[in-house]
């Protein structure tokens, strides 16, 4: 998801039921005079509620531009004293003092997609008072086998039909390898056993969010296995915050891990299931029965091409591209003596005939120059 | 038992992609990539059928016209590659 624009943070602060277990937290845990960081502010939203509620001084750091508005609701909000906004992922920003509390909401739908709960930990580790307490603080990842025929031949076996007399067939094993974001509503699943709980983290104390688990499902009812649905539940210190499909929906979505080979199971049966993701790595699961067995990989829905492949072995000797030689040259003309229009005019004197494309220079100063120019000093 | 007798088998936390005929390897536990090329590829497929390393040989030399000393040790080479990468381990002999 890209939190760039106010439309994708929408559904966030108009989730009432999720801000408004955010807000019980705060007002139980915030002491007056706290100091807090709130990460992957947005909005501010949570670090707003903290000064609601007695916080000294609030800490709000994210990456996004949006947080620039955040700064106007801090104004609006007349709390302009007690706010610090920092543009920047936690890991890049500096906070001159540690926090008493932590808030954030870096879990992803299934706990772990987007990766944010890596930069959760390093905040712990670098800002966090000893006696500190985070929102949230643990969380833990349940999934059950479902039947889910409608939305298994829409999104899976759609491509083995022929639709403007194409055989489609080859995308098929890439999108069974998919994790699928979906609504309870749009699944549309009936469940085949009870969920099983399989990965429980400690924000507290965890140090690698990864997933490397197994589950045994006892199949309470009998029907077509097509996949696994996942979710998670977190902890607001005294209250759960659940993401299940069969609790009232917040933004969150559900993920839908599908089966190569749909599955008939009866009732009685025992299914086995394990699931697999590191840290920024692929999802992987697999389920077996007493005579069936079978994995599914999203490492097998990301199409690779060879040439990048080999960028990204340990054992790759890195050349730079003409790309690279010119993203080189003006790297070194950025040492605050020229003007952005000078460096352009100069590259496109200096550049051979064939490399002086100036809307390709001028896109690329332009980039450089955002992302690697500041007022600080070196 | 000589060196040269040793089997593999591939190891479970390896997932491998083909692409143009090269293969892409993930190493599930340490989400490492691993790249072999159209050799390298038909060596894997002999290993996914659980091919011993002697098949694999034989295979090797119908292929290409090179000494079998040359073959047997870029052969072995590949293997320990996988190996020390955590692609495949040393079957149990029988």
């Amino acid at each position: 998801m890209s939190y760039s624009s106010i439309s994708d943070h929408h559904a966030m602060i108009f989730d009432t039921l999720r801000n408004e277990a955010y807000r019980k937290a705060i007002k139980a845990h915030i002491k007056p005079g706290d100091t807090v960081l709130d990460l992957g502010a947005g909005l501010g939203i949570l670090g707003l509620m903290a000064l609601q509620h007695g916080a000294g001084k609030v800490y709000m750091v994210d990456p996004s531009p949006v947080i620039n508005i955040a700064e106007r609701l801090i104004q609006q909000n007349k709390f302009t004293n007690s706010a610090v906004i920092l543009q920047s992922s936690i890991e890049t920003c500096h906070i001159p003092e540690q926090v008493d509390c932590i808030l954030s909401v870096f879990t992803g739908n299934f706990l772990l997609s987007e990766d944010l709960l890596p930069s959760l930990i390093y905040a712990r580790n670098q800002y966090l008072k000893p006696a500190g307490c985070m929102l949230p603080d643990k969380a833990i990842m349940h999934w059950a086998p479902v039947s889910a025929k409608a939305f298994y031949a829409d999104k899976i076996d759609a491509w083995q039909q022929q639709p403007y007399g194409i055989d489609f067939s080859a995308v098929r094993p890439f999108t069974v390898n998919e994790t699928h974001q979906v609504t309870a509503n749009e699944l549309a699943a009936e469940y085949l056993s009870e969920s099983a709980a399989l990965n429980e983290m400690d924000f507290c104390t965890a140090e690698t969010i990864t997933c490397d688990a197994a589950s045994t499902f006892e199949i309470s009812q009998s029907g077509t296995c097509h996949g696994l649905v996942g979710w998670f539940d977190a902890r607001l210190n005294s209250c759960w915050l659940s993401t299940s499909p069969q609790q009232p929906a917040m933004h969150w979505s559900q993920i839908f891990l599908p089966l190569t080979t749909p599955i008939e199971l009866q009732r009685g049966d025992q299914l086995q299931a394990t699931l697999n993701r590191p840290e920024f790595g692929h999802w992987t699961w697999s389920v077996s029965t007493q005579n069936h067995q079978q994995r599914q990989s999203s490492f097998l829905s990301t199409p690779v091409n060879p040439q990048q492949l080999k960028k990204m072995t340990d054992n790759y000797q890195p050349r730079l591209n003409n790309p690279g030689n010119l993203a080189l040259q003006i790297l070194e003309m950025l040492n605050g003596d020229l003007s952005t229009s000078e460096i352009i005019s100069q590259l496109s004197r200096s550049l051979p005939p064939g490399q002086q494309n100036k809307k390709t220079i001028n896109k690329m100063v332009r980039r450089l120059i955002m992302e690697y120019t500041g007022t600080e000093p070196p | 038992m000589s060196v040269r007798a040793q089997n593999y088998q591939i190891s479970p936390d390896a997932i491998a992609q083909q692409v143009s005929g090269e293969t892409v390897i993930m190493d599930l536990a340490s989400a490492v990539y691993f790249g072999l090329n159209s050799t390298g590829s038909k060596i894997w497929q002999q290993l996914e059928s659980g091919a011993a390393t002697s098949t694999i040989l034989a295979m090797l030399a119908d292929t290409f016209e090179a000494p079998h000393e040359v073959l047997a040790t870029d052969l072995y080479e590949l293997l320990s590659e996988l190996e020390n990468a955590g692609l495949i381990t040393k079957s149990t002999p029988r």
